[in-house]
């Protein structure tokens, strides 16, 4: 089986529903669309893992909190659309709610004194 | 409602499986295309771009795969999941498996088989077009003027033509047929073959399609068609059989057709071999013309209209019976089951009664095995634990189990349907000499059904307790305690498994020992006379069209030759054969001023017939050749119609009135059974045969060597005519003991059932006390090093093992108690609560017991303290 040569940081386990749903608030994107957005937006620190992009979009669609539908990508090719559901909106919030306690506690860990 | 949404979702899931998949075909495409298309613009050369997009996917084919799962309902990969596990967790455990699969087998198979033959018997429609159309007419007739059989409530033929005339508006078409045994022509003398006489149209109305040739269209032509079986086994399947001549009862028939398989007549269990049209025979044979035949109607649709009772009731008034003194209440359709109406309940109760037998086989292999299961619950506790801590739920865990026990009980369910295959092709083997009879039952789809369905229903009920157990765990104690010990709940499950297995056992053994000790005790009675050393064979005269000189010189002829025969002590004539569970009754009455009638059994015998069956003689004389038509009629009877008709006087020289003649008595016989083992005592008169006629009759050849002298008796016939055949032709007690084939099937079946269930039951005992034995090493050394002597441990083992099966074999009893008064009518007159049985059955009860607890009580004793308490 081919890898992909681990050159960053793959996004952190657990948080990439955390992050596609995030991205989506931007609008409806295609799943390459996705990768993208993320790496660019963390300046190419986290690459999102394509091996594990798509079967996770297909869990949170099939969980509801997103939806998808063919679109006309920019270059003018069919591609898959996905877009944030009501559901997925407050899954965000959620999420969003439980990730900033978990990086509260770890920067509690982290600044203990010696 | 979500769940039903889950389940839209999982369907459309799994039809939409295409769409999706094209749809993710085309996603990862897309992406690999616009991944290349960034690495050209970062510089790289096309074909490089591409290899390194896919290399970044990562391997198009694993994502397909991963994508998939994701996909796939959960419930069906969660299935899979279980059947993984419970193909890894049986093949760990391959004797338990094979253990668990063969007993179940055995449970299944007995309840199937049985089952198979019920249905054959009550519940699966004959072999013909839309059998739920036909029917049955029956009429209710004054007292003592109705005829019935395997055919039903059977009428003369002439009032059969006029119920076809009449019913034309309410039934499609109405056929006539009656059972006959035909003395068929063959080279080795004539053969005695079962067949019927039918109307015209039979064939028709039942809609049946011949195998080979045609069926009679109309009723006048002499012509036979032969059944697919007959033809194999006489005729060895040969084509050219169309258009030979037969003779039977001397007419000569031509073959015309086969009828297709499997149809073997039109009554259940009965085999008819060949079938001649009526009127034909009738043209041939004008003194048939009184021929009674059953009917069966073909009424199409759901149900007779509702209207049409009163007008069947309104024409059988108007068709004129075959006497005044006849009168119908009623005339009505019945379904046609091929069983007549009377016998149908008696078959359901003696089935029910083998199939209730056969499911305590299957209650006692199921326990077994739940058993079983308890105990692999025990060892598997820290298992349950560790998954359970990891997070699975306990529900998901029941599943998981509850797959396990399904898997083995379907196998075993299926084990059950083979050996269900080989019981009923037993059975279909079974052949009674002179009866024409076989029992195709071999399993069905509905019986399939049934194996599958019963296997399943076992499997959960006795699947569930186990698997319930086995996840009732405290995670923490498990993991701690290391699991392998028994709680004291489960010890307590267990033991009432083991004990209901011990019950159920001495249900099936009771059972068994009542039908064999109630057939010791009838055959133990004396019968009234010696059977030993006589071989009876049947002679019927009527086809032969003789009249009564003829007949009654062809029967003196016979008697002589055959006495004549080398080995041959006497021989006589009688019109009924003890025993054989027929009997014919007639009205007689005394000649005093105001007589006494009485209802009797009666008998028309020769004057050889006291001294070939050792009757002896109370008072008077037997029948003497002097006592012919032309001397004063007279007749000998037993004791007790001689106590009833004359109490306290000497009944010889007494007069007797039968049918308006006048008979004078002259001897008095003992009394006897006649026509069963059970019977109570009951009046019995006996004619001569010199002065009483019969055209049926009975040779009874006391004499050396069965064998021989029915070989001697059939060739002296076929001598005389090659046209009369020797029926029934076997050594008298052989006859005695047709009456009682339901009782020695049943005695055999039950019996065998239950030496398997106390084999069961004895394993189980077996595997508990091993089992705790071994728990309890520790306890033992404990016991053992603070000085507990040898018969303190055996006290403690064997008490516990004396505790299970005392409870198991008082339940046992008491449901043995109650099961045995409904076998009353079946133990020719033994007591239902015999003594010998139920004691004897507790000995062996206890007898077993003890031996399945012994070794493991020895292993109890044998524990070396340092050892046991070293090892933990």
């Amino acid at each position: 089986m081919i890898m992909p040569p681990p050159t960053q940081a793959d996004a952190l386990r657990g948080t990439l529903d955390l992050l596609v749903l995030k991205t989506l608030t931007l609008g409806p994107m295609h799943g390459w669309g996705i990768g993208e957005a993320i790496q660019q937006a963390t300046s190419g620190v986290l690459e999102v893992n394509q091996g594990s992009l798509y079967p996770a979009l297909q869990r949170m669609e099939h969980r509801g909190v997103i939806r998808s539908e063919w679109g006309v990508s920019e270059n003018g090719r069919r591609a898959r659309y996905y877009s944030l559901t009501a559901a997925g909106r407050r899954a965000l919030g959620a999420e969003l709610e439980s990730w900033r306690r978990l990086a509260a506690a770890v920067e509690m860990v982290l600044l203990q004194a010696p | 409602m979500s769940w039903l949404r889950g389940v839209r979702a999982r369907l459309s899931s799994l039809l939409r499986r295409r769409v999706a998949e094209t749809r993710m075909d085309e996603e990862i495409a897309f992406h690999i295309e616009r991944q290349t298309e960034k690495n050209i613009r970062q510089g790289m050369a096309p074909s490089e771009a591409r290899r390194r997009a896919l290399l970044q996917f990562g391997g198009v084919d694993r994502h397909r795969e991963e994508l998939r799962d994701v996909r796939r309902p959960r419930l069906l990969a969660e299935l899979r999941q279980d059947a993984g596990y419970t193909v890894r967790s049986l093949r760990a455990a391959p004797s338990f498996a094979v253990t668990a699969v063969v007993v179940i087998a055995l449970g299944v198979g007995a309840t199937t088989a049985l089952f198979s033959l019920a249905s054959a018997l009550l519940l699966r429609p004959l072999p013909v077009a839309s059998p739920d159309e036909l029917y049955m007419l029956q009429e209710i007739r004054s007292a003592g003027t109705s005829s019935s059989g395997p055919e039903g409530q059977r009428i003369p033929y002439a009032r059969y033509e006029a119920y076809r005339e009449g019913t034309r508006d309410m039934a499609q078409d109405l056929a006539a047929h009656a059972l006959r045994t035909f003395a068929l022509r063959t080279e080795a003398g004539a053969q005695p073959v079962p067949g019927a006489v039918t109307s015209g149209n039979y064939f028709e109305v039942l809609g049946l399609r011949p195998a080979l040739g045609r069926y009679y269209a109309t009723g006048d032509e002499p012509v036979a068609v032969l059944s697919h079986r007959f033809w194999r086994t006489h005729f060895n399947e040969d084509a050219g059989v169309i258009g030979r001549v037969v003779h039977l009862d001397g007419h000569a028939y031509t073959v015309v057709g086969v009828a297709a398989r499997p149809f073997d007549g039109s009554s259940v269990g009965l085999l008819t071999s060949v079938w001649v049209p009526f009127e034909a025979l009738r043209a041939m044979d004008p003194s048939v013309a009184d021929q009674r035949v059953g009917m069966i109607a073909r009424v199409p649709g759901n149900a007779p209209d509702p209207g049409t009772g009163a007008r069947l009731t309104a024409l059988a008034r108007q068709i004129p019976a075959e006497s005044p003194a006849v009168t119908i209440e009623r005339a009505y359709f019945t379904r046609l089951t091929g069983l007549p109406d009377g016998a149908r309940g008696g078959v359901m109760g003696f089935m029910g009664m083998l199939l209730a037998a056969a499911f305590l086989v299957l209650l006692i292999a199921a326990a077994n095995i739940a058993a079983l299961l308890l105990a692999r619950a025990v060892v598997r506790q820290r298992e349950m634990g560790l998954r359970m801590a990891l997070g699975a739920g306990r529900a998901r865990l029941v599943r998981q189990l509850l797959t396990e026990s399904m898997t083995l009980f379907l196998a075993g369910g299926v084990g059950g349907i083979l050996l269900a295959y080989l019981a009923t092709a037993y059975f279909a083997r079974i052949r009674i000499p002179g009866l024409p009879i076989a029992i195709e039952a071999a399993p069905d789809l509905r019986v399939l059904a049934f194996a599958l369905g019963v296997a399943a229903l076992t499997g959960i009920m006795f699947g569930l307790a186990p698997a319930l157990r086995a996840t009732r765990t405290d995670v923490a104690r498990a993991l701690r305690d290391g699991g392998a010990r028994g709680s004291t709940a489960q010890a307590r499950g267990r033991s009432i498994f083991v004990a209901a297995q011990l019950a159920f056992a001495t249900v099936l053994l009771i059972c068994a020992g009542l039908f064999v000790r109630g057939l010791q005790h009838g055959l133990s009675q004396d019968p009234g006379f010696h059977a030993n050393g006589v071989v009876v064979g049947s002679v019927d005269l009527e086809p032969q069209r003789m009249d009564e000189a003829a007949a009654r010189s062809f029967q003196a002829e016979l008697k002589a030759r055959v006495s004549a025969l080398p080995g041959v002590e006497s021989a006589a004539w009688a019109s009924t054969v003890l025993g054989s569970g027929n009997h014919t009754t007639t009205r007689v009455q005394t000649t005093a001023a105001e007589p006494e009638a009485a209802s009797v059994t009666m008998n028309i015998v020769d004057e050889g017939y006291l001294e070939t069956l050792r009757i002896p003689l109370l008072r008077g004389r037997g029948f003497r050749a002097a006592d012919d038509g032309s001397a004063t009629p007279v007749v000998i009877v037993n004791e007790r119609l001689a106590e009833r008709f004359w109490p306290g006087v000497d009944a010889l020289g007494q007069q007797i009135e039968r049918g308006g003649r006048v008979y004078e008595v002259i001897g008095v016989t003992p009394n006897g059974r006649y026509v069963e083992l059970n019977e109570e005592p009951h009046s019995f008169i006996l004619f001569a045969a010199a002065q009483e006629f019969s055209p049926q009759m009975s040779l009874h050849v006391r004499g050396r060597d069965d064998a021989a002298l029915i070989h001697g008796m059939r060739q002296e016939l076929q001598a005389m005519n090659p046209d009369v055949a020797l029926e029934f032709a076997m050594p008298l007690t052989r006859m005695m003991g047709l009456p009682l084939i339901p009782q020695r099937f049943a005695a055999s079946l039950i019996g065998a059932f239950g030496v398997l269930g106390l084999l069961l039951a004895g394993a189980g005992v077996y595997g508990m006390m091993s089992y705790q034995v071994a728990q309890r090493r520790r306890e033992f050394g404990v016991r053992i090093a603070l000085g507990a002597t040898a018969r303190h441990l055996l006290r403690l083992v064997l008490g516990h093992g004396a505790v299970i099966a005392g409870v198991g074999a008082f339940v046992g009893i008491a449901l043995a108690a109650g099961a045995a008064r409904l076998l009353t009518s079946m133990l020719f007159g033994l007591r239902p609560l015999d003594p010998v049985t139920f004691g004897g059955v507790a000995l062996t009860l206890a007898v077993v017991a003890l031996l399945a607890c012994w070794a493991p009580a020895r292993r109890a004793l044998r524990v070396d303290p340092v050892v046991s308490l070293r090892e933990e």
